[in-house]
Parts: structure tokens; sequence; C-alpha cells
């Protein structure tokens, strides 16, 4: 009885290593295989990182070329534009023209338009010689 | 112990060797049942711990690998956009692709460029500023232009002045590149 007992437990030993070696092995291979997947890794790492940079950035960005064909398009004919200006979210411009109520009509044209958040005249100038108006302002947008 | 002795010589010497037996199975009982089977037992215990860890570490190795094997099979798949990202955002700055790129940019908006320089901004992109010349009607169509470029590119500063007829431009772009991991 005694000896069955034993060669019982002696059996469930057996397998029990012989279970142990399987998945030693098993996780062995596994490791490998894993340790494969290195480059795969740090190539998915640098991937995601970029996205995110991408995904930054973008989000951060204007629609500055819209923005300026926007601002342009409206200029009329007989207006020159001497100085464009985009930064900091700003766009600045400075037109020279012969009349101020032209300033004024192209004013009244930007804020159809109802992103234009603001325009500030910053400066205004007369050249009485030439008769010519100088008109430096800043124009806003929503976003 | 001297009459056991004798007694056990005595039955060897009739022959009658069930006291031998007896003392061989009571010696077996004693050293399976007390030993073999009760350190068996112990043995079996933690080695069934030991493979209930085993087989936890193997399904997460598994999972683990399964996982790295869609990761790879994704990568395989996005391969061409995975260009695309590595060559808005590149490994280094690569300021003469760049450079090649936007003067073949500028010239088919009809802008030509007068000066180009750098400056390091932060450890992922760099900050560019290019003199350009050329007609400033022309601008809005560059900027849409400098889209199709396949840097990834922020304008931060666009300056256009018309003077005696001659239009020229100052412009401020940021550049990025893959981000230097810190050591």
């Amino acid at each position: 009885m005694v000896d069955i007992v034993f060669l019982v437990v002696l059996g469930v030993n057996i397998t029990l290593n012989q279970r142990i070696e399987g998945y030693q092995m098993g996780i062995s291979s596994l490791v490998n295989s894993i340790e494969g997947f290195k480059d795969t890794n740090a190539k998915a790492a640098e991937v995601t990182r970029k996205i995110a940079l991408y995904k930054k950035v973008t989000s951060e960005q204007q629609d500055i070329s819209g923005k300026t064909t926007f601002l342009i398009a409206h200029l009329p004919n007989d207006v020159l534009l001497r100085e464009y200006v985009f930064e900091n979210g700003a766009y600045t411009l400075t037109l020279e023209m012969n009349s101020p109520i032209k300033m004024a009509q192209l004013i009244a044209n930007y804020f159809l338009n109802k992103n234009v958040k603001e325009i500030v005249i910053s400066a205004a100038s007369l050249d009485a010689y030439q008769s010519k108006y100088t008109i430096v302002f800043r124009v806003s947008f929503v976003k | 112990m001297k009459l056991f002795i004798k007694n056990i010589l005595f039955y060897f010497y009739v022959g009658d060797y069930s006291l031998i037996y007896f003392i061989i199975f009571m010696f077996s009982f004693v050293l399976f049942g007390f030993f073999g089977v009760r350190s068996g037992v112990i043995f079996a215990i933690e080695k069934n711990d030991v493979l209930t860890q085993l087989i936890a570490l193997n399904d997460d190795l598994q999972a683990k690998d399964s996982q790295m094997i869609t990761v790879a099979e994704t990568l395989r798949t996005a391969a061409q956009y995975v260009r695309r990202l590595d060559a808005a955002i590149p490994d280094k700055s690569s300021m003469e692709v760049f450079l090649a790129d936007f003067a073949v940019l500028a010239g088919n908006s009809g802008f030509g460029i007068q000066r180009f320089s750098t400056t390091q901004s932060t450890k992922d992109s760099v900050i560019v500023n290019i003199d350009l010349f050329g007609d400033s009607v022309l601008l809005p169509q560059f900027l849409t232009n400098l889209k199709q470029l396949n840097r990834l590119v922020t304008i931060t500063k666009v300056d256009t002045v018309q003077k005696d007829r001659i239009s020229t431009t100052r412009l401020v772009l940021t550049l990025y590149f893959k981000e230097i991991p810190e050591s």
C-alpha cells in the first residue's frame, strides 16, 4: 500500500518535472522570439513618438496660406501692399492708397468673414506731396 | 540485541527468511512511507507551485509574443505611411534634402532663394531663415505649395516687403526631426 502511494507520488513528481521542463523550453523559445522583435519594438515606439509629435504640431498650426489668400485677395486693385507680416498668430499689413475710404471699405469687407476677430490700426500717415495714405493695421483671426 | 541477532542467524540457518522479509518490509515501510512519500508530496506541492508560476509566465509571454507579431504585421502593412512619416520627421535635420526640395518648390512657385540659414532651437526642431525674391502676389499660392513638402514644417514668420517694384520675402520655418532620447 505504502509502495503504491510512493509510486503514485513518484509518478506525480515525474509528470510535474516533465511539465516544468516543457514549460521552461516553451518560455525559453518565447523569450528568444520576443527578443527577435527588439527592433520592431523600437520602431513601434519611434513611430508612436513621431505620430504624437506630428499630431501636436499640426493641431497647433494655423491655415496661414488660406488666411493670406483671403487678406490679399480682398485688397482693391489700386491699393498697394507695401508690407505683409505674419508673426505670433497675427497678420500685419502695410498698405498704400490714395483715399482713406478704401481702407474703411477694406475693413468692412474683412469683417464679412466671421473668423476675423479684430482689426487694429496701428499707424496711419499721409504723404501730402504725393497724396498717398499709408496705413498699418493688424488682423487677428478667431483661430 | 545479542538474542535478536542470534535469532536472525538461526532463521537463516534453518532457511526461514520470514523475519528477514518482515524486517525488510518494516525498513522499506519506514523508508518509503515516512521519508519517501512525505518528501515526495512536499516536492510535488512545491513543483506544482513552480508549474503554476511557469504557466502564468508562459501565458504572459505568449500574449506579448502575439502582441509583437501584431505590431510587426501592422508596421509591415503601414510601411508606406511609416516611410512618409520618416520623411516628414527624419532621424536627422537633413537640411540638404530640405533645401533641395524647397529650392525646387520655390522655383516652381515663382520665387528665388537669396539667403538660407539655420538656427538650432530645441532638441527635436530647427529654425530655418530663408530670404526669397519674387512677386508678392504669388505669396498665397507659394504658402499653399509649402504643404507639398515632404517635411513637417511650421511657418513661424512671413515678412514680405515691396520696395521699388522689388518684393523680398523672409520666411522663418520650423522643421522637426526625431527627438534624441535623453541619456
